[in-house]
């Protein structure tokens, strides 16, 4: 069956009879003077003059006229085969922009750019009817152009599609292909642009909407394919490194792997990595600053994102710590051996601990115990919370709590405790250290506004001061007020949504205490505004949920590009990340950070809080890995899908081109009249 | 997108730039004209040139795809309709308003329609196209996706607008980022949310982890659109805890509660919070669950249909540190989480017929992919005593029920009488065969066993033959169909008559049926059984069967009644009355347990020392299994052996004064027993080990952070995770170490429902940490109870250059954007080419220098 899009147009047709006419038109003689008559009249007898039918003596000429006419006029009405009508087709193409299609290949290429050359041709290649889509999948499915015939649209679209950092993510952006093409899933179809390099190659596969075509040649390559440094949880200053390095290639590589931390070389590991072989290796080292840890192989392979990733080592703060003491010898010295403890000792107690650190009191103790986390050793006189009773009647330890982080790496079996006294409690505490009758020797207390740690034993005449437990006892003391969980601020996979925990200065110290996994503790002030008693089972009324607290944050990514977005609460989801380096947040209007000296550290020529900063990296073994996981259609072939297929008025359009340039030439050498 | 930043001049462009290499057409035209033989004066052969120049120029330029760009504000209108479950019915009115509204100011602009809750509908051209999604459809808002799938459909030659009417309650994807890279204005109309009564437990939160005996706080958020009273529960596992007896008073908005609590005896408690007495309209969100682990003692549980005979037992294990749970046997746990409290399972003379499959099915789930322990002791109703031959548990257990009989136990003639009238037909006679080709496998070669079926006849389906030649029997049990009606009498009769005569020393009939019979003398032939040694067993199969006939018979013929709701027990059944009438599975001589196989596990017990058990059930251990103690006989005693992840155990002889009076005075009794539960449990050892499960979304995340006991993060270990969804599909999979100390795994946990997570880690292959942990995931986020979300739209569309609720004119007004028309010229060019050529044509047919 044959339609015609404008048949209106076929009056056009009527310029036959003017052409018609014009060739039975008798052309007048020109009148012009002569010499004589005798020649013409032996050739006027010769040719009479002639029917208006003997005018038809170009007939050939009038039948090539006319045909051109008819051709335009074909042309002009639009006639579309129904089977032709039917075959209209919609396309959503994706395009892989993912990490793995940023490979270079021969001739210094991308993959990606590739892509785009083969994309561009298939724009170009649309039939009228056709409707195509452009998606990308790198990171995450974006429509960049919508359901379109509209060649220069798509072009422009593909040549704007950036590159990304970030893993494949093929399977939502088939998702999104299938719901634009839902509502007529027949002649549809999803072309995908890619280097091979995805997970879940299979499923797409056989997917009977989808069409696979490759690009890019299987490539050597070695990658960083997990990376995170983390401070280790017995020294406060060390820290430690994982890293994997895979060669994803054919072939043996030797590599070296250089550390830095904030530009300065920490460590180089050389690395010789069979083909595809997997190496771990964790690596400890110490800093207190912290800073940017950057690690980078010294390989030069066909993708160089996986090359090199970063790391935030989380800065361990100084801890204040007031001894208020009249002279022990034994505290003073342990305290000051403790890494970034910063010590001040006094002869007065103050009214509480100072902010984010530690009081520790020696012998004498205020009535009214200040408020903070205490230490207290050998109590002397009774306080608020605890009464000092008679001296204990054998102060031998018989009793070490093994599963406390207090009493961690402690032997301490028949050690005498000399001066030790019996201590009554006003709260529940929980006993680490025993005598004989059950009487703590070393207790800890809960209690509003900051823990207690109670040591009864005169050191003066004990030997514990001697032992190398002791100072075991005050390091896990301290570490368990500071909360030395083993920090890290994990690094966030491209591709992947960054939770980002807002830093609040003025619960920073609260922050730190709080993540002790041994044993929870209280966060400062929580417990002041809890309830009245509750019994068991009761149900009581806590309060009406605060509302959460909406906050405008300015987001910039590694290579400067800037999104201004909102958080609420302490969480903010960024992303998906699809840079890597090192992503740095502020508050939209807050200029407080900028303020705070000491906590910033130099990137480049701008300095950095790194507590507002969060690192990202590709580290994917399937994107790093520069080989398809199947068989792909070769991008030659997706030319033959455009072949042919052209509205009828194309092809008489042409027709008509070639017959007036044929009919010219037959005019010009006399062939036709 | 495409058509927002485009310039607003006019252009043009060629859309197939490489058909101009057609112009070559040019240099022969040009050539013919030098070469021309016409006669024509110059000047009109020039013209000529001209005219077929342009003629073919044009025709190039048609083919080339020449089309005009043309500025154009007609716009493009996508409106998405939320259809979620948290939009007011009454907001409907608003939407049909609005849509009449836009379809009255259309004029020459595009509009379309689609609708979005969970996922975007297809987008169409008519608002009355849209289909009402299905009510499981409404529960999620994906705003994000609908903007996607909008900004998509627009087409070229409109400014495009997106329309979203909506709460803002999104509960997938994120709208912000999504209007924000859809560079289209994305206009946002609020819709109100329900307005109806609602109250719901917007979440139940409590620690993942405590230790025995510490208190903790259960906090939970009741959210109320309304000021409101009534009660609010709170369960641990089935039973309730909190003691409001008067109505709690609670505000508009959230409302905060807690409970003081602490967990004793288990290993794990699933705390649910439930609201009551307020007025409400939806009732799936009025519950929500939190699960505590438990650090500390192992906790056991042990099932007796007795349980005053397990005190022994119970307070001997108490005594070696175990905490203990005694429950008869309808306590046993009947979901995964209820049996996760425990560490093993003890099942102490429990017939199966007292448990259904899916209790079964749990059980084995809870040993082998959760690695839970179980132990079965010994009893008149244990093993194949208790029906288990060929169930799930003895699939799991480390024995077989069925033995090889001795020559010595008295033979056995047994007759199925078995109902198959049309009430029978389907599962239920297919269970009954079953269950008769079991008994046929369980009777021994000197056994007999005839089968009869009957509707309101009685036949021979097998005579009394012997049980040696099984296959036969087997085969013609095959051939019972179901028909008819249902009359007993025939059928008892038949079996008394063929049992009468048989040699056998023991003579058992089961009677099954489904119905009620016709009357007869039922007394009568029950009497004569009796007296002819025979004894009787009664099934009734569904509550439709005459049960209080069946009793009588049961009771009067000296055998058992069981009433069988579902047919599925059929064949246990069948089984435990054919090793119960054959006498043949009790060994009732006194012994003294004979170590086989010598184990660490007894270590400290002198079995020799140890005093007589007066019986055990006989069984057959399974090759596989660790055979440890064996009686004087050979047959086993104790047996266990590992199954998946977890331990089974069985001991053939019991813990109780039936068998075992002599051992509950053994000073080893309590070590005995403590030591092969303590083998068999699960084994939690989860010290510097921290398991944190994170949910976001559909998908949860479970961190392990592992240090040892030096405080040195445990690297390169081997972390492995079994998870069992709500509908007990199990998945394992690896932990991937992602940091010092730290391993992660993502799970999808989209299904509302208990997961139960088994965790374990290894280092060189040497275990370190094995734990369980559950996460529950409650009613689907779009019942959560909230206002419409203000914030999200106006960001909506403060990011995309939208409008926060505009009006239909607000949306009209034609801004500074435009978009490209494209129109194709090739039509006007070809016209153009036609009234040039028919000038060509003129030229050449006429000499106009005449005129001039």
């Amino acid at each position: 069956m044959l339609e015609f899009a404008s048949p209106m147009l076929a009056w056009w047709a009527a310029l036959t009879v003017p052409i018609f006419l014009i060739y039975i038109i008798k052309v007048r003689l020109r009148r012009r003077p002569v010499s004589t008559l005798l020649f013409w009249n032996q050739l006027f007898d010769e040719k009479k003059p002639r029917a208006w039918w003997q005018q038809l003596r170009h007939w050939l000429s009038l039948l090539l006229q006319l045909a051109f006419v008819l051709l335009l006029v074909g042309a002009l009405i639009d006639p579309l085969w129904s089977w032709q009508k039917n075959s209209q087709r919609r396309i959503v193409l994706i395009v892989d922009n993912s990490a793995s299609m940023k490979a270079t290949e021969a001739g210094g290429i991308t993959r990606l750019h590739s892509a785009k050359d083969i994309a561009k041709g298939l724009a170009r290649s649309l039939r009228p009817g056709d409707e195509m889509s452009l998606v990308s999948s790198g990171g995450q499915s974006v429509v960049h152009v919508g359901l379109t015939n509209h060649a220069r649209l798509l072009i422009d679209g593909i040549t704007e599609l950036p590159e990304t950092d970030a893993p494949s993510a093929l399977l939502p952006a088939i998702a999104t292909a299938e719901r634009l093409l839902k509502d007529r899933v027949e002649r549809s179809e999803i072309i995908v642009l890619t280097d091979g390099c995805i997970e879940d190659f299979e499923t797409i596969r056989i997917n009977p909407l989808v069409k696979i075509y490759g690009v890019g040649k299987p490539q050597e390559n070695t990658a960083i394919t997990r990376y995170q440094v983390r401070r280790s949880v017995m020294d406060s200053v060390g820290y430690q490194v994982l890293i994997e390095v895979t060669n994803s290639g054919l072939e043996e590589v030797k590599t070296k792997l250089e550390l830095s931390l904030e530009d300065n070389l920490v460590d180089v590991v050389p690395i010789t990595l069979k083909a595809g072989e997997s190496q771990t290796r964790i690596l400890d080292h110490t800093s207190a600053t912290g800073g940017r840890l950057v690690a980078k192989l010294d390989s030069k392979d066909a993708l160089s994102t996986d090359n090199s990733a970063i790391s935030i080592l989380p800065q361990r703060a100084p801890l204040p710590i007031t001894l208020v003491t009249k002279g022990s010898l034994f505290l003073k010295s342990v305290l000051e051996s403790m890494p970034l403890v910063e010590l001040t000792i006094t002869e007065a107690a103050p009214e509480s601990a100072p902010k984010g650190g530690l009081l520790v009191l020696d012998r004498i103790i205020p009535e009214k115990l200040p408020r903070g986390r205490l230490l207290i050793v050998d109590p002397q006189n009774n306080a608020d919370l605890m009464t000092v009773g008679e001296s204990l009647e054998q102060p031998l330890v018989a009793r070490v709590e093994k599963d406390s982080p207090l009493t961690q790496h402690i032997r301490l079996d028949n050690v005498l405790f000399p001066g030790a006294k019996q201590l009554t409690f006003t709260r529940p505490v929980e006993s680490l250290i025993r005598d004989p009758l059950d009487s703590p020797m070393l207790a800890r207390m809960k209690r509003p506004g900051g823990d207690l740690w109670i040591l009864t034993c005169n050191l003066e005449q004990s030997d514990l001061p001697l032992r190398i437990a002791f100072p075991v006892l005050i390091k896990n003391a301290i570490e368990w007020f500071q909360g030395n969980e083993g920090q890290l601020r994990p690094v966030v996979p491209t591709g992947t949504l960054a939770a980002f925990s807002i830093p609040d200065d003025d619960q920073a110290e609260v922050k730190l205490a709080e993540a002790s996994r041994d044993s929870p503790k209280p966060i400062e002030g929580q417990e002041a505004s809890s309830l009245e008693s509750v019994n068991d089972s009761a149900v009581a009324v806590e309060s009406a949920a605060p509302p959460q607290l909406r906050r405008d944050l300015h987001v910039s990514s590694p290579s400067g590009k800037s999104l201004a977005m909102s958080a609420e609460g302490d969480q903010a989801l960024i992303g998906p990340i699809l840079e890597c380096g090192l992503w740095t947040v502020a508050p939209a209007s807050d200029t407080k950070t900028e303020t705070k000296e000491g906590t910033k550290q130099m990137v480049g020529n701008a300095k950095v809080d790194y507590r507002w900063a969060f690192a990202s990296n590709l580290t994917n073994r399937s994107e790093s890995d520069l080989k398809p996981r199947g068989e792909l259609l070769t991008a030659d072939s997706l030319s033959v899908v455009s072949l042919g297929g052209r509205a009828i008025w194309f092809y008489l359009a042409l027709l008509g081109l070639l017959l007036v340039t044929m009919e010219w030439w037959l005019y010009q050498r006399r062939v036709v009249g | 997108m495409n058509t927002s930043d485009l310039s607003n001049r006019w252009s043009l462009e060629i859309t197939q730039p490489w058909m101009l290499w057609l112009l070559i057409l040019l240099v022969p035209i040009a050539w013919y004209y030098f070469r021309s033989l016409s006669d024509f004066p110059k000047w009109q052969r020039r013209f000529s040139l001209l005219f077929r120049t342009l003629i073919v120029v044009l025709l190039i330029l048609a083919i080339a795809g020449l089309s005009l760009l043309s500025p154009t504000n007609r716009q493009f209108f996508a409106i998405a309709i939320d259809r979620s479950l948290s939009i007011d019915n009454k907001s409907q009115g608003k939407i049909d308003e609005f849509v009449s509204e836009m379809e009255k100011n259309r004029g020459d602009n595009q509009i379309a329609y689609m609708q979005v809750a969970m996922s975007p509908s297809a987008i169409v051209s008519g608002y009355e196209q849209l289909v009402a999604p299905e009510e499981k459809d409404q529960r999620g808002t994906d705003l994000a996706a609908a903007i996607q799938t909008a900004a998509a459909a627009a087409p070229p030659g409109f400014v495009p607008q997106i329309v979203l009417l909506t709460d803002g309650r999104q509960t997938h994807g994120d709208a912000i980022q999504a209007a924000a890279a859809s560079k289209i204005p994305v206009n946002v109309i609020p819709l109100s949310v329900r307005s109806e009564p609602e109250v719901q437990v917007a979440e139940a939160n409590a620690p993942a982890e405590v230790r025995q005996g510490e208190p903790f706080y259960v906090e939970t958020i009741i959210s109320s659109n309304h000021e409101d009273e009534g009660f609010i529960d709170v369960f641990r596992g089935d039973i309730l805890v909190s003691n409001s007896e008067k109505p709690i008073k609670i505000k508009e908005g959230e409302n905060r509660f807690r409970f003081r609590q602490s967990i004793e005896q288990e290993s794990q408690t699933d705390y649910v919070v439930r609201v009551r007495g307020f007025k409400d309209t939806l009732l799936d969100n009025n519950a929500a669950s939190a699960v505590v682990f438990a650090a500390g003692k192992p906790s056991v549980l042990i099932v007796d249909t007795n349980v005053q005979e397990t005190s022994q037992l119970r307070w001997a294990l108490e005594e070696q540190d175990l905490i203990v749970q005694v429950r008869p046997a309808e306590g046993l746990p009947r979901t995964l989480s209820e049996l996760q409290k425990f560490d093993c399972v003890v099942l102490s003379n429990i017939p199966a017929t007292t448990m259904s499959l899916q209790q079964m099915e749990i059980l084995r789930t809870y040993v082998e992919d959760l690695g839970g322990g179980l132990v079965m002791i010994g009893g008149d109703q244990s093993f194949g005593l208790g029906g288990y031959y060929k169930t799930t548990l003895e699939e799991i257990l480390p024995v077989r029920s069925n033995f090889d009989k001795e020559k010595e136990k008295p033979s056995l003639a047994m007759v199925l009488v078995i109902d198959k009238s049309g009430s029978m037909g389907g599962e239920k006679m297919e269970m009954a065969k079953d269950a008769a080709k079991g008994a046929a496998e369980l009777l021994g070669p000197k056994d007999q066993l005839g089968v009869i079926a009957f509707d309101g006849q009685s036949y021979w389906v097998s005579e009394l033959h012997s049980a040696a030649d099984k296959g036969y029997i087997i085969d013609r049990i095959s051939t019972i169909e179901a028909s008819g009606g249902t009359s007993i009498y025939p059928g008892l009769s038949d079996a008394y008559e063929a049992l009468v005569g048989a040699t056998a020393k023991l003579k058992h009939v089961i009677l099954l049926t489904d119905g009620h019979s016709e009357p007869a003398d039922f007394d009568g032939i029950a009497g004569d059984m009796v007296a002819a040694r025979i004894t009787l067993s009664s099934v009734a199969v569904g509550t439709g069967a005459d049960q209080e006939l069946l009793q009588k018979l049961a009771e009067t013929g000296s055998g058992r009644f069981y009433l069988c709701e579902d047919a599925n027990s059929i064949p246990q059944i069948f089984a435990k009355e054919t090793v119960e009438a054959s006498k043949s599975a009790i060994n009732e001589l006194p012994f003294i347990p004979i170590m086989v196989r010598p184990t660490q596990v007894l270590a400290g017990i002198d079995l020799e020392t140890a005093p007589f058990l007066l019986g055990y059930v006989i069984t057959k251990p399974k090759p596989t299994s660790e055979f440890i103690l064996a009686s004087e006989a050979g047959d086993p005693v104790l047996v266990w052996w590992r199954y998946g992840l977890g331990m089974t155990a069985a001991f053939t002889s019991d813990a109780k004064s039936q068998w075992a009076a002599e051992w509950l005075t053994w000073p080893n009794f309590g070590p005995f027993w403590a030591q092969v539960i303590r083998h068999c449990m699960r084994k939690s050892e989860s010290k510097g080990v921290f398991v944190e499960v994170q949910r976001n979304g559909n998908r949860s995340s479970v961190i392990v952070d592992s240090v040892d006991p030096a405080g040195k993060f445990v690297n390169q270990a081997t972390t492995k995770m079994t998870v069992i969804a709500p509908r007990l599909e199990r998945t394992n999979l690896e932990l991937e170490q992602i940091a010092p100390g730290r391993y992660q795994a993502e799970i999808p946990t989209d299904v509302t429902g208990s997961y139960h997570l088994e965790l374990s880690q290894s280092v060189n292959s040497v275990p370190t940490f094995r734990q369980t942990r559950s996460i529950v995931v409650g009613y689907p986020d779009e019942l959560r109870l909230g206002p419409a979300d203000e914030n999200l739209m106006k960001k909506v569309a403060e990011v995309s250059g939208g409008k926060y609720c505009p009006t239909v004119n607000d949306l009209y007004a034609h801004g500074d954007r435009v978009a490209q028309n494209v129109i194709p010229l090739w039509p006007y060019l070809l016209i153009t080419a036609l009234c040039l050529f028919l000038l060509d044509v003129l030229f050449r047919r006429l000499d106009v220098s005449l005129w001039f």
